[in-house]
């Protein structure tokens, strides 16, 4: 009863499935995200590899690591917030864990990940655009 | 129409607000119930009040002197709790009817809760007033979260009120000006919202904590 009433009142603000691409751990992805700048609305646009996804129902996030002018940064969105926009899939990798923590003490070469060359017959998103 | 009614805490939950900012809420199931008194001031009661009833429990679940107070009201089952609210009128309210949330409450209210706090047994003085405690080096010996002093040796006694380890929570515990932003009519599988709109329970979303366990007893009343 109180797992069903739960799921009743999160399912309004839920993001329907098929508007969310299907990324894993480890995939580069493009998220546009809208913030407020000086009053002003606008869409960003963070570029980085999916180090953690965590948590399910409306709760759940991830969290997206680049590196940028040599600093890493890591930012984590709320995965059904209105202001995540889009998520678009760059490239798929080859990782064998569920938390890719061990990238942050990685830089340059080391920090690369295996493309992972995904075949399938429907495919939504655009496939390794790079 | 009464000013608040009774209900139980499903749990937490968050949701979004316009601006899209996470916004935690609790969760709970709001009646419906029903009135199963009116008293008034021009009754022999002296006073204006209603008296309300929720969760329906077959007759024979109860003690015999409560079997009485339904049947006295001629209702056909009795309920688990039964709670009265002061009304400054109670025109329109008559026994037997039942009260919906969408008809006592609406979202951007304030409210007030009325819950029991989780029960956390004997407890010692750092979790129940927040004390210090002491070290766990520099040459201490069995005085880690001890209370310390009980107060002056003159008086010869510990003076009342003085804090120390005791039973912690399960007591009645009111939060107010809590804002309701959020109430929608819950619905059975194969239903629709709109079917169940009215006296079915309702799920109200409060911000922030409200005292209590899941599924434990609460009530709301609007402030």
């Amino acid at each position: 009863m109180r797992i069903k009433a739960i799921e009743q009142f999160e399912k309004d603000y839920m993001k329907k499935a098929e508007d969310i691409p299907k990324f894993e751990v480890g995939d580069l992805v493009k998220v546009d995200h809208k913030i407020v700048e000086g009053g002003k609305e606008r869409t960003q646009v963070f570029q980085g590899v999916v180090i953690r996804k965590r948590g399910g129902g409306l709760g759940a996030t991830f969290t997206v690591r680049k590196t940028s002018f040599s600093i890493g940064v890591e930012k984590t969105f709320p995965l059904h917030s209105p202001r995540v926009e889009k998520v678009t899939i760059v490239r798929h990798s080859k990782v064998r864990r569920a938390r890719l923590y061990y990238l942050r003490d990685l830089s340059g070469k080391s920090a690369r990940l295996k493309e992972r060359i995904v075949v399938r017959k429907k495919q939504k998103s655009s496939e390794s655009a790079t | 129409m009464i000013p608040g009614m009774i209900g139980k805490k499903i749990g937490m939950a968050r949701m979004f607000d316009e601006k899209g900012n996470v916004v935690p809420v609790t969760l709970i199931e709001m009646g419906p119930c029903t009135v199963v008194g009116v008293k008034t001031s021009d009754g022999k009661d002296k006073y204006d009040a209603v008296q309300v009833g929720y969760s329906s429990v077959k007759m024979d679940k109860l003690t015999k002197p409560m079997q009485g107070v339904y049947k006295k009201s001629g209702l056909k089952s009795g309920f688990k709790v039964l709670k009265e609210f002061r009304v400054d009128k109670t025109d329109g309210i008559g026994v037997g009817d039942e009260i919906g949330a969408d008809a006592v409450f609406s979202e951007n209210m304030t409210v007030k809760i009325i819950g029991t706090s989780i029960g956390r047994g004997f407890a010692g003085a750092m979790k129940r007033h927040g004390f210090g405690g002491s070290e766990n080096s520099h040459g201490q010996e069995k005085v880690h979260r001890r209370p310390m002093s009980g107060g002056a040796t003159d008086a010869q006694r510990v003076f009342r009120g003085k804090r120390g380890p005791g039973h912690m929570g399960n007591a009645q515990v009111t939060v107010a000006n809590l804002k309701l932003v959020k109430m929608k009519p819950m619905y059975e599988t194969g239903q629709t919202e709109a079917e169940s709109a009215g006296k079915t329970p309702y799920i109200i979303a409060v911000r922030g904590a409200v005292p209590g366990k899941q599924n434990s007893l609460v009530i709301v009343e609007k402030m």
